[in-house]
């Protein structure tokens, strides 16, 4: 997908219809041009007398409200055809969200994908809505005009015709230029709005070091750079308008005067000549309508390439072959040379080898960006190696259903997310679940005062970014969570510091309760538990330097003794033991 | 109308762009009106002298039009160009306004170093307002004008058709307007409610995106995610319907207002009351006039968004500004030692003292750790010291002074800190950086860096001090933007310099040369870091640690 005419298939017969009730509502204006002359001739040249004009200025009306039904459909069908791009294109945003999957799109602010959602989506909605009508206008209207000219006069059929070649032409010369020129202004303009905002937000960074007077100053310059940058470009820009103005004006004169001589020489019917001096206004209109409209056009093109560079990013690919079900009642895996290369082209694994037998406690060790994220990411599906392969129960992963596979994770994070729904659906991760179930989860996690101290019990909401829990307590039900869903798999990534010492010793406690009979993987950072480890792997630069048992490796003076001595990782023993 | 007025005040220096705008843009709109009218006039007039077989003056109507045609195209270039000038200049005062007035508020909230909502707000709030002329103010004064010439003009030819075109001009020009903006209010306040609900939900989704996968819960969310999305569109739908039903019905009015015209003209023409051509002249004049009057739904419907956006920038610029400065602000200190005396720090609508009486003692060119379980009062401590807020009871001293004896400029001229989360400009390195000191010499610059620990981070960058570093340093690592904002912080060469968790998203090794740099590059300045990560403890003069706002004794 590259442009937004590729979307125009999903807008549906909705935006045929726009089109064509935008152009019937302008032939019907044709249409009141001409009863509008008769009875003007008629009153003026005739002598007619209101009875006589009476049935013209009832076809005037009725005409009129035919003309705004059409219009009132144009609308509402043009919305309709946004609409369906709209909700299509919000949906395919989903699914390439969740294709992406949290680990690539955490360099992106939530926010910025939110507001990419949102209003970016709205903001291809121009595009429908205001753009295709205005052009179905210009491609019928005055080559309708044209025909109807011609033969009634070919004179002024020949003024119009006249400039029709010419208005392209200049326009495209002038339109290039402008277009290009205004582009580049759009992206100024983007840049200071965005140098107010950047300046707002830095106000109290800015006060903290004395520098918030000269800042306004610069506030001002930024602004008249902008003015005097701005107009220049305008001064060009308008000269396409400039152009069209000229022609119009300048055939309406001419048709007013060539029509008003032959009239005064006898050689000449008034209604013609009125009906075809009310169609030279006409005739430009359209085209007058299609400039306004190319900053519709051209603010929507921007929002679509926003949303097509999000919707081209490469996410997870799809799973090679679907195996026969494999039983996953119990698990052990083997990762064979994996290496993960980011896009950037970052090395974040280097060539791993390690397997963790059915029912063993694996704890990963290294400073941060050593690659321990990394490998419960591509556990999770979330990365998928750039190179070697990774084995569960002797097959390999990318062969599994990641739905089935998924199934037989628990993942406990560092930072659990806490939804803004009640405690109880928090804890299932659903809706209509089993509240003994529940309770039991709570209970082994050691978060049942949690629920007696809300008000609502199990049925309490969380809110907004979890408010009424504290950090403690967010880990303790995510233990909830992960007591509740019973798999064979445990990644965990430990909390580190900011936890009380009796939190911290309770979800220890809890953790190790967890891994009773599973396999479990930890990204450790407390000695104890890379002590009751059955394997420990210390990872630098994406590559294990040292594995081994964890008593083994203390012993050894290397690579695990170093990082306990420098305190950096596992800093919350430290201050346990301070 | 008062926030109009004050808005218009505060405009003043352009008032000269604002008249020649509205005047040159009602004369290219009359200019049109002019053109189309004298023309209908001329070949009716031509018409009827053709049929009675003699001669007109033909010259005075065909030097009109062309004097008309000149002043149209002319005036409708000639409006853009001062239209758009006038904006930008507006844009460019009310910028400099309204960030002039932001900054005594900050901080704007009590308890945070800053608010990014707040900073969005205003800045989308100042987008609207720099529209108001274009959008509203100037399509009404010009409709105005437009039509007070248009009605007297044809009450020169015709006391009856002026009446039509006022009525009718009333109608589309105020009434339909008005109408169509009032079922709007109601429409686009569904709109923004159903946008906020379904962002939450939106925002809360992503935040969670890892858990919903892997617990088999995306699909139920992704539905009421789609679900939502066609909730707003419904709500958009109702909106866009009654706009179109405005739209519509102006220009149903507008054809009708020309039957209405004929309906009165004709039997005056007939009672040779009214020339023929004079009935052809007001019929042009009025359908083209409507013309001016397009823009009227589209200015009515931002009025209210407008009037809303100025109520919300007045009533912050009206606030108080966050501190009281001393009436007569003592010099500042020669000796830099901080004394604290019994501080307690209460935030509005707290049960709980972030600070609770405490004593602290820290004497000139310390070196000293402060840690402390979150929500210990560790980050208060450092607001305080800036004068970010101040003490609820007792008092903090620096060389024997209370802080709010001193200027707060003069404050923040030996005292330094450097926030949780610095901001960083949307710009290169070394703009971050003379932000602190305009005129640094290169090597002042490179040595700042140096001492955060920021000099192997320049030197991996393709521009070095030259390179952007994306939106709010989006290209920066955290632990890179930290020490850009330490160096940046040191450049400002305080007295005494507050770090509020420096080591968060550094390596255990990094962290110990930036602690060992800040100590060996001291000269006699007091360091106080802020942190829960006690890697290289060993460097501190001193570990203080804060419990429930007090101090913990030491062990």
């Amino acid at each position: 997908m590259t442009s937004l005419k590729s979307l125009n298939g999903k807008a549906g017969p909705a935006i045929g219809v726009a089109m064509a009730t935008r152009a019937l509502a302008g032939l019907i204006g044709l249409a009141m041009a001409w009863f509008l002359s008769g009875a003007i001739a008629a009153v003026v040249f005739d002598g007619a007398d209101i009875q006589a004009v009476q049935l013209s200025l009832a076809l005037i009306a009725g005409l009129a409200l035919l003309r705004a039904l059409a219009a009132f459909a144009s609308d509402r069908s043009a919305f309709r055809a946004s609409a369906a791009v709209r909700g299509y294109l919000f949906a395919s945003l989903l699914d390439q969200a969740a294709r992406l999957g949290p680990v690539r799109l955490s360099g992106t602010p939530t926010g910025e994908i939110a507001t990419l959602f949102l209003e970016a989506v709205a903001g291809v909605e121009p595009y429908w809505r205001r753009w295709m009508p205005a052009l179905a206008q210009v491609s019928l209207l005055p080559l309708v005009i044209l025909l109807v000219a011609f033969p009634l006069d070919w004179l002024t059929g020949l003024v119009l015709f006249a400039t029709l070649p010419l208005l392209p032409l200049f326009m495209i010369l002038a339109g290039r230029a402008a277009e290009s020129a205004s582009q580049r202004q759009w992206a100024t303009l983007a840049r200071l709005g965005g140098h107010l905002l950047d300046a707002i937000r830095a106000l109290p960074d800015l006060k903290l070091l004395g520098a918030a007077g000269r800042s306004t100053g610069e506030v001002a310059a930024a602004a008249e750079a902008y003015r005097k940058s701005t107009m220049g470009v305008l001064r060009l820009a308008f000269l396409s308008a400039l152009v069209l103005e000229f022609f119009a004006t300048v055939s309406i004169a001419l048709v007013a005067v060539l029509v008003g001589f032959r009239l005064m020489w006898g050689t000449f019917d008034f209604r013609t000549g009125f009906f075809l001096l009310l169609l030279a206004p006409e005739f430009y209109a359209p085209l007058r309508q299609l400039g306004l409209q190319r900053h519709a056009k051209m603010e929507a093109e921007a929002a679509a390439e926003r949303l097509f560079a999000f919707l081209d990013r490469s996410g997870e690919t799809a799973s090679t072959a679907a195996a026969a079900a494999p039983n996953l009642s119990r698990i052990g895996l083997t990762f064979e040379e994996v290496t993960v290369r980011h896009e950037d082209g970052r090395l974040a694994l280097d060539g791993v080898s390690f397997s963790v037998a059915a029912g063993e406690q694996l704890a990963l060790v290294g400073e941060s960006g050593s690659g321990k994220s990394t490998v419960l990411a591509l556990l999770c599906g979330f990365l998928q190696p750039t190179g070697g392969r990774i084995l569960v129960n002797g097959q390999p992963l990318d062969g599994l259903d990641p739905t089935l596979w998924r199934k037989a994770l628990t993942v406990v994070a560092q930072k659990p997310h806490l939804f803004d729904w009640t405690l109880a659906d928090n804890v299932a991760m659903a809706e209509g679940n089993d509240a003994d179930a529940v309770r039991l989860a709570l209970a082994a996690a050691r978060a049942e005062e949690i629920v007696r101290r809300l008000p609502e019990g199990l049925a309490s909401r969380l809110g907004e970014a979890a408010s009424g829990v504290s950090g403690g307590e967010a880990q303790r039900l995510a233990l909830a969570r992960a007591f509740h869903r019973r798999s064979p798999l445990v990644l965990a990534d430990e909390p580190t510091a900011h936890l009380d010492a009796d939190t911290e010793r309770d979800i220890a406690e809890a953790m190790a309760r967890l891994a009773a009979g599973r396999t479990m993987i930890t990204v450790a950072h407390r000695l104890e538990t890379v002590q009751r480890a059955d394997q420990v792997l210390v990872l630098e630069r994406g590559r294990i330097v040292e594995g081994g048992r964890p008593a083994e490796l203390l012993t050894r003076a290397g690579a695990f003794a170093r990082l306990m001595a420098s305190g950096a990782v596992l800093a919350s023993d430290r201050r346990a033991a301070r | 109308m008062k926030m109009l007025l004050r808005l218009l005040l505060l405009a003043r220096p352009h008032w000269g762009w604002m008249v020649l705008s509205v005047l040159v843009s009602t004369a290219a709109t009359l200019a049109n009106i002019g053109l189309m009218a004298t023309s209908g006039w001329f070949i009716t007039a031509m018409g009827l002298a053709g049929v009675a077989g003699v001669t007109m003056n033909y010259f005075t109507p065909a030097a009109l039009i062309r004097a008309l045609a000149i002043v149209r195209t002319g005036g409708r270039y000639l409006d853009r160009l001062a239209s758009h000038e006038t904006t930008l200049r507006l844009l460019a005062t009310l910028r400099v306004r309204i960030f002039a007035g932001l900054v005594p508020l900050v901080p704007f909230q009590d308890r945070h170093w800053r608010s990014a909502d707040l900073a969005g707000r205003i800045s989308s709030d100042v987008d609207r307002l720099e529209l108001v002329f274009l959008r509203l103010i100037m399509p009404v004064m010009v409709a105005l004008l437009t039509m007070i010439v248009v009605v007297a003009g044809l009450a020169w030819v015709s006391g009856a058709l002026a009446l039509v075109a006022l009525g009718s001009l009333l109608l589309l020009g105020l009434a339909l307007p008005a109408l169509t903006a009032r079922a709007d209010a109601a429409a686009s306040a569904d709109v923004a409610m159903t946008t906020a609900a379904l962002r939450n939900r939106l925002v809360d989704d992503l935040d969670g995106l890892a858990p919903l996968l892997l617990n088999d819960a995306w699909p139920r969310e992704r539905a009421r995610l789609v679900c939502g999305y066609a909730d707003l569109l419904d709500a958009e739908g109702r909106q866009a319907r009654s706009q179109a039903v405005g739209l519509s019905a102006m220009g149903l009015a507008t054809d009708l207002s020309l039957v209405a015209m004929l309906m009165v003209g004709v039997p005056l023409v007939r009672s040779n009351l009214l020339a023929g051509p004079d009935l052809t002249l007001a019929v042009l004049a009025l359908l083209s006039a409507f013309e001016a009057f397009a823009s009227m739904p589209d200015a009515f419907a931002s009025l209210r968004g407008a009037l809303a956006s100025a109520r919300r920038l007045f009533d912050l610029l009206d606030r108080p500004p966050s501190l009281m400065e001393p009436a007569e602000p003592l010099p500042v200190p020669e000796r830099f030692d901080l004394t604290f005396e019994t501080v307690s720090l209460v935030y509005p609508g707290s049960a709980r003292p972030a600070l609770d009486g405490l004593m602290l003692e820290i004497g000139q060119g310390a070196f000293v750790a402060i840690t402390g379980e979150s929500g210990a009062g560790k980050s208060s401590l450092a607001q305080l010291l800036v004068r970010f807020c101040d003490p609820s009871g007792g008092r903090i001293r620096l060389g024997g002074l209370d802080l709010r004896d001193l200027a707060s400029e003069g404050l923040r001229r030996v005292v330094v800190a450097v926030p949780q989360a610095s901001y960083l400009l949307s710009s290169t390195v070394r703009a971050n950086l003379c932000l602190a000191r305009p005129e640094a010499s290169e090597a002042e610059l490179l040595a700042a860096a140096g001492q955060a620990e920021f000099g192997s981070v320049l030197a991996r960058l393709p521009l070095g001090l030259d390179t952007e570093i994306g939106v709010a340093g989006a290209h920066l690592s955290g632990g890179e933007a930290r020490r850009l904002a330490i160096a940046r912080a040191l450049l400002a060469d305080p007295k005494v310099l507050v770090l509020d968790e420096p080591l968060e998203g550094l390596d255990g090794e990094t962290a110990r040369r930036l602690l060992t740099s800040l100590a060996a590059s001291r000269k006699g300045r007091t360091t106080i870091v802020i942190t829960h990560q006690l890697a290289g403890a060993e460097v501190f003069d001193r570990v203080i640690t804060l419990a429930d706002g007090r101090l913990l004794p030491t062990d």
